[in-house]
């Protein structure tokens, strides 16, 4: 009897929990791509140009801060620079376009104006690098980056060029890509593998 | 609770929003409630060991589609969750669902040998089978894959719990993976996708 009594009692007590176990897909809502632990904001670092222009830099820090410079010319920081702190939303957009652009390749073929080298260090992983063009097709590094850019007030400086090139450096001066170019074996070969 | 169920309902928002963007330019198919990976990525297989205690290669080329679910067998939470979800697709694939295999990844290879990882699977349903390996082979895959894991350690060597990515990688018959999906992704959302998926590969044929 006491038994049977133990029995129901349990029976009572596991009823809610099961109800609310089922009610919710998740234990928490940062459990979007981690099974317990603490939130992680992956670090996401891009430069991006277009051939004959300044080297603009967009990254998102650890703590989910936002952080810009986009210069009016190489070595200045005259045009525009700030910083902000995203909102759980955001950070979540961009952490999920992150996972996937870390594991998708980048895409080969794409003839842009603006090439970009994007960066993604998510804790306890390997350090994703890759250099690929801005274009109108889907690539999740594609829409990562106008994710971040989307969340800049600012608009950064990217000129039409007379000349310009498939791949280049924007991490380098104008100049140096344009030397660069002239050579492309030394300029490109490098950086056409992901990880 | 609310203040959860508020953000969950954000969250999925979100990755609706995300999924339809994504597709963008694909109009020959509907949104996806995943993470479309494009171009579809190629990991190189791995020699793991399956629930049977049987060599088995993964990800390999083979006839069905296949869902893969990374984790252990003493997760408390997004595990079973994970698992229960693969379960109801199956049953919402109903009479399709020999189309798909789901795989159970064990990242736990200390605590997790095949006849617990079989015990484990087989509770949410038999068609889930469950692979498992030596401990580098393992974590090349989950590199592979970039899945995180963390190890916080207990008061003994084996009480330790893991944290790690719990996306759901969809793998087409080539053995490329074509969509992830996270936690929040649903059963009927997995599904639908699947055919569509199923219907445009169809088309091509």
């Amino acid at each position: 009897m006491r038994w049977i009594g133990a029995w129901i009692c349990l029976s009572v007590l596991a009823a809610p929990a099961a109800a609310d176990m089922s009610a919710r897909q998740v234990i928490d809502p940062w459990d979007y791509n981690y099974c317990g632990g603490e939130p992680v904001y992956p670090v996401i670092g891009i430069n991006f140009s277009t051939f004959c222009g300044p080297r603009n830099q967009v990254a998102l820090g650890r703590r989910g801060t936002l952080m810009w410079i986009f210069p009016a010319v190489d070595g200045e920081r005259a045009h525009a620079q700030g910083r902000r702190k995203l909102s759980e939303v955001e950070l979540k957009r961009l952490s999920l376009l992150a996972e996937v652009a870390q594991l998708a390749d980048p895409p080969y073929g794409d003839a842009g104006g603006v090439n970009y080298r994007l960066g993604i260090d998510f804790q306890g992983r390997p350090y994703k690098r890759m250099h690929a063009i801005v274009s109108e097709r889907y690539t999740p590094a594609n829409e990562l980056f106008r994710a971040m850019l989307e969340l800049v007030p600012d608009t950064p400086l990217m000129p039409a060029c007379e000349r310009t090139a498939t791949y280049y450096d924007p991490t380098t001066l104008p100049a140096d890509r344009q030397a660069l170019t002239e050579q492309p074996r030394l300029g490109f070969a490098y950086d056409r593998k992901s990880r | 609770m609310i203040a959860r169920v508020a953000s969950l309902a954000l969250l999925g928002c979100l990755l609706i929003a995300l999924a339809g963007g994504s597709l963008a330019n694909a109009p020959s198919t509907g949104a996806l409630h995943g993470l479309r990976v494009e171009p579809p990525k190629s990991v190189p297989a791995q020699a793991l060991i399956d629930e049977s205690g049987r060599p088995r290669r993964f990800p390999v080329a083979q006839r069905q589609w296949q869902l893969a679910a990374f984790g252990y067998t003493n997760c408390p939470d997004v595990c079973p969750m994970t698992l229960h979800k693969t379960a109801m697709l199956l049953a919402e694939l109903g009479a399709n669902a020999d189309r798909l295999q789901v795989w159970f990844v064990s990242i736990d290879t200390p605590r997790d040998d095949p006849a617990q990882v079989k015990s484990f699977v087989s509770k949410f349903d038999s068609r889930i089978k469950g692979l498992t390996g030596d401990a580098a082979v393992v974590q090349a895959l989950a590199n592979d894959f970039n899945i995180m894991t963390r190890r916080f350690q207990g008061k003994t060597a084996l009480a330790y719990t893991l944290e790690h990515s719990s996306f759901l990688y969809l793998i087409d018959p080539d053995g490329l993976i074509r969509i992830m999906y996270p936690a929040t992704a649903d059963a009927q959302g997995i599904a639908a996708d699947l055919r569509q998926l199923w219907l445009l590969s169809a088309a091509k044929e």
